[in-house]
């Protein structure tokens, strides 16, 4: 009686040696191995021309190429800015949204540049701040068309309406 | 149309209560070994030969005594070393003599991927004793040319040699 129930228990250890010796001694088949068969190479890898390649249709190379966001939404959103802050800021015949924006008061929109920010450097400078957020750009230019006060806090993105004022302020001195 | 009821009949009565012909009688036999070798491809850059996969062999053959000259077999095939396979070989067997034979046969590894095939090869048998068991050595030459498991439009070929036991049953 007990031999017979060992019978099955010694059955069952060979076969597992025999299967787990099988799995030790099988080759791994891995990047640069000689095949003849595409089982000769291991997981992940396929037999092109008698060696062991990476299987490329199981690494989603398209998928992390179209995944990546900032390559095109970048330049799409510096066209936006550019477009809609730089017709605002110029065309707009706001005294306000003049100094704010630039084109009398050296550098009043607070980019920190010292330089006399002209209405190209907004845009730039709101492609630098908002270039993650289209939807942040876009409000920024839609913003900046009611008027000069917003169009400097959005678009500057260091600008506020007490710069505005004190740039205000500085240009009447300057010219007085 | 009684004529024919009564062919009918008297074909089933004979065909149920007559027993089968003592000189018919089905020789049956198996067996089991293990075989390596040598395996040849175009695809191979260096050298002319890489070694075959090591396979066990599970073998049995049907034949008549009226003619046991010749029958069929079937092979089980199970690959084990480096990498594990599946497969089944249908054969054509010549018998040429009580030691010697030999065959045809159309292999095919079905698992994990395929491979279909011929092959040809001879079986010698040592007989041990009287009681019907034999050793055999089996060596064969197969060629591959289809399945999922090439690597394009090539041809695999085999040169392989089997030993083992085999019974008569």
């Amino acid at each position: 009686m007990r031999n017979s129930e060992r019978t099955p228990r010694r059955v069952f250890s060979i076969v597992a040696a025999l299967t787990t010796a099988a799995a030790a001694l099988a080759g791994c088949g891995t990047y640069g191995d000689p095949c003849l068969r595409t089982t000769d190479c291991g997981s992940g890898f396929v037999c092109v021309e008698g060696k062991c390649q990476i299987d490329v249709g199981d690494i989603p190379i398209d998928a992390a190429l179209g995944d990546a966001p900032g390559t095109s939404d970048v330049p799409r959103v510096n066209d936006v800015v550019s477009e809609g802050v730089g017709r605002d800021a110029s065309e707009e015949g706001n005294p306000l949204a003049d100094s704010a924006g630039a084109d009398t008061t050296p550098d009043s929109a607070g980019d920190g540049d010292g330089a006399p920010t002209s209405s190209l450097d907004a845009p730039r400078d709101a492609a630098q701040a908002d270039t993650p957020s289209e939807a942040d750009a876009r409000a920024a230019a839609d913003t900046g068309s009611g008027n000069g006060d917003a169009a400097g806090d959005d678009v500057g993105g260091d600008a506020d309406s007490a710069s505005v004022k004190d740039a205000t302020v500085d240009a009447l001195d300057a010219a007085g | 149309m009684t004529r024919w009821t009564v062919s009918l009949a008297t074909v089933m009565v004979m065909f149920f209560l007559g027993r089968s012909a003592a000189a018919q009688r089905l020789v049956s036999g198996g067996g089991i070994g293990i075989g390596t070798g040598l395996q040849r491809s175009d695809l191979i850059e260096e050298g002319l030969f890489q070694r075959a996969r090591t396979r066990i062999v599970v073998p049995f053959d049907f034949r008549n005594d009226e003619d046991m000259s010749q029958g069929i077999a079937l092979v089980g095939i199970f690959e084990i070393e480096p990498k594990v396979g599946i497969g089944l070989e249908a054969r054509y067997v010549r018998w040429l003599g009580k030691a010697f034979s030999g065959f045809v046969g159309i292999p095919a590894i079905i698992a994990p991927k395929t491979l279909v095939g011929v092959d040809v090869g001879v079986d010698l048998s040592i007989p041990l004793g009287k009681s019907g068991v034999a050793l055999f050595v089996e060596p064969s030459l197969a060629a591959i040319p289809l399945g999922t498991d090439l690597p394009g439009d090539h041809v695999l070929l085999w040169a392989l040699v089997s030993v083992g036991v085999h019974a008569q049953f």
